[in-house]
């Protein structure tokens, strides 16, 4: 079965081994390049482009690159890997073939899966080392590691997670509808419908700390890696102020000199009409209790398609 | 409706071991049943001609053999083993479908090794020694090769697995006439030399008789007759006389079908001698005819 994988699959293996290659030397290439450029233009005038260009130009990389990794790439796995594994056969007619050897037909289809799931889940893993420096590199432009979902998705369990919950997604389908191009169409469709509800659900998997705005902005450091989930304002009984306007005029809020957050005037103004500033968030050691809750899900789901692959498979018509 | 005639002897059929048993077989797809109450037994060493037009249910009934579907009625036994414990029954029988599927892009080595890797009985010295003599190109790959090629690329490889039971649907369909002989040939060496059980479907009447020593007629998705080959052709008799007495004849037959033209009447019977008076002839029918007057039967009805 190892050489059969091998010759049927070769072809997969091998441009994805490129995709991986050409993703490493990408994510290489932008965290050794960016800090030298920036480094050598220092905050003189960016030469032949404006600095906010190209503030926003790496940023995109940024999100742009975790994206790709976190998104696009179990998409690719699910799509054109899990999909076709069993649809093709049947669509060519080789399933008559292939299942009428020795070897039954869920026993030849898990023993492929694990074959290509094994460096699915390698590439994962060893992608989730790639980012992690590659993020710490450049995470100066990028905000708050913890906080970008992208980010967070490309690192630690997650593309593994990812991964092998696509690949699963694919290999269910193809049993199931037993057509190429619609498997990887619902493939597709599960998996931006997954991914899409835990980007958006992410924040709310735990109940988030509430901190005084004055503390959560001053504690060096800690906005880097936390997810910060709301920003508003409490009077004395409680209740929420959704009218500040009473403070517009003060100031600008000044959130990233933390240094000089006390004497903001808006925070001044606040406390003479006994507001209180407040922030949720999730502090960042919570990294990896998020990324086990997610991982637990996507390895829950996976699970149930798996299930429904194997009952797929013993349909036989 | 009269029942399939199954001239094997029940005691017989009893002790014999069976390649292949079919009980109260039905298979319907959506709302049309393709097979309906199929009761057969494939001799264990016989080569078995499965007989039918198109639609008749014949790659149906292979394609249940060959645990490549589920009944939705009966069962299928592969000696003794039913069809549902796939695992001890897929080893037992190799299945060489009606378009020939293969990888197009394996070469023919790539091919063997295939079967190689899928079924621990293989027989590699064998697929070699067969590839070799009948000349395949073991790189080539197999979109390449011809139509006669390509399937016996795909019969090297169902008897290298070294099968109790070969299941053919349609072997020798799309191929020229002199690629059809070569098959067959080849085919019935190996059968020869091996001893193994041979179902094959074919609605090629004149192809039949030189081939297998069992016949199975299956019209419409049902078995309309079962037997040992010369058995089933001793037994079926054309009689020709007159209309005036055609009623009294056939009232002490089995008959199979009634036509008449002008005064003259034509009875095919089933009897294993017809009793017949003056002004009636009675002859033994071809396999051709034979097949031909119980597939018009059905359709009669």
């Amino acid at each position: 079965m190892v050489w059969i994988t091998w010759r049927q699959h070769r072809a997969f293996i091998l441009f994805g081994l490129g995709l991986f290659a050409l993703g490493g030397i990408l994510l290489f290439w932008s965290a050794s390049d960016a800090p030298r450029y920036l480094a050598a233009s220092g905050n003189g005038p960016c030469p032949g482009r404006d600095c906010a260009w190209f503030a926003n130009f790496l940023q995109g990389l940024v999100r742009g690159g975790a994206g790709l990794v976190s998104y696009v790439g179990p998409l690719i796995v699910g799509a054109v890997l899990g999909a076709p594994l069993v649809a093709r056969e049947v669509e060519r007619g080789t399933h008559r073939v292939a299942w009428t050897q020795s070897v039954s037909r869920n026993r030849w289809l898990w023993t492929k899966v694990g074959l290509l799931g094994l460096p699915v889940a390698v590439a994962g893993l060893v992608t989730a080392q790639m980012v992690a420096p590659w993020f710490s590199t450049v995470k100066g432009m990028s905000g708050r590691p913890f906080q970008d979902v992208g980010y967070f998705n490309a690192t630690g369990v997650l593309p593994v997670a990812f991964l092998v919950f696509a690949l699963i997604v694919g290999v269910f389908f193809s049993a199931a509808i037993r057509r190429a191009i619609p498997a990887m169409g619902a493939t597709v469709a599960v998996l931006a419908l997954t991914f899409g509800v835990l980007t958006e659900t992410r924040d709310s998997l735990m109940k988030p700390v509430t901190v005084p705005g004055r503390e959560y902005y001053s504690t060096a450091g800690s906005p880097v890696n936390t997810i910060w989930v709301a920003d508003y304002v409490r009077d004395a009984a409680g209740r929420r102020v959704t009218n500040t306007s009473a403070c517009d005029g003060a100031a600008v809020v000044v959130q990233e000199r933390a240094a000089t957050w006390d004497a903001s005037p808006t925070e001044e103004c606040y406390a003479k009409h006994g507001w209180q500033n407040l922030v949720d968030y999730h502090p960042a050691d919570r990294y990896w209790r998020f990324q086990l809750i997610t991982a637990g899900i996507l390895a829950g789901l996976t699970g149930l398609f798996a299930v429904g692959a194997v009952l797929a498979m013993r349909r036989r018509d | 409706m009269t029942s399939p005639a199954n001239l094997a002897a029940a005691p017989q059929a009893a002790q014999q071991p069976a390649a292949l048993r079919v009980t109260g077989l039905g298979k319907r797809f959506r709302r049309t049943w393709a097979l309906r109450d199929c009761d057969l037994v494939v001799p264990a060493g016989s080569v078995t001609a499965l007989v039918g037009p198109n639609g008749a249910g014949k790659s149906t009934l292979l394609q249940l053999a060959a645990c490549l579907m589920r009944p939705t009625t009966g069962s299928v036994e592969i000696f003794g083993t039913p069809t549902d414990a796939i695992d001890a029954a897929l080893p037992r029988i190799a299945f060489l479908p009606q378009d020939k599927a293969v990888y197009r892009r394996f070469t023919v080595a790539e091919t063997l090794r295939f079967g190689r890797e899928l079924n621990p009985g293989w027989d590699d010295e064998f697929a070699h020694a067969r590839v070799a003599e009948l000349g395949l190109p073991l790189d080539q790959r197999l979109g390449r090769l011809s139509g006669g090629q390509r399937t016996q690329v795909a019969l090297t490889v169902a008897l290298g697995k070294r099968p109790d039971l070969l299941l053919l649907d349609e072997p020798l369909a799309d191929l020229d006439p002199v690629a059809r002989v070569d098959v067959a040939a080849s085919l019935m060496t190996s059968v020869l030399e091996t001893g193994l059980t041979v179902l094959y479907s074919s609605h090629l009447v004149a192809e039949l008789a030189r081939a297998c020593d069992h016949l199975v007629v299956l019209n419409d998705g049902r078995v309309q007759l079962s037997g040992d080959l010369d058995e089933v052709i001793s037994q079926h008799w054309r009689l020709t006389g007159s209309v005036d007495t055609v009623d009294e004849v056939a009232a002490r037959h089995e008959v199979v079908s009634r036509t008449s033209a002008g005064r003259q009447a034509t009875l095919v019977v089933r009897a294993p001698r017809p009793e017949i008076g003056a002004g009636w002839e009675a002859e033994l029918l071809g396999l051709e005819d034979l097949v031909i007057a119980l597939l018009r039967k059905k359709t009669e009805h």
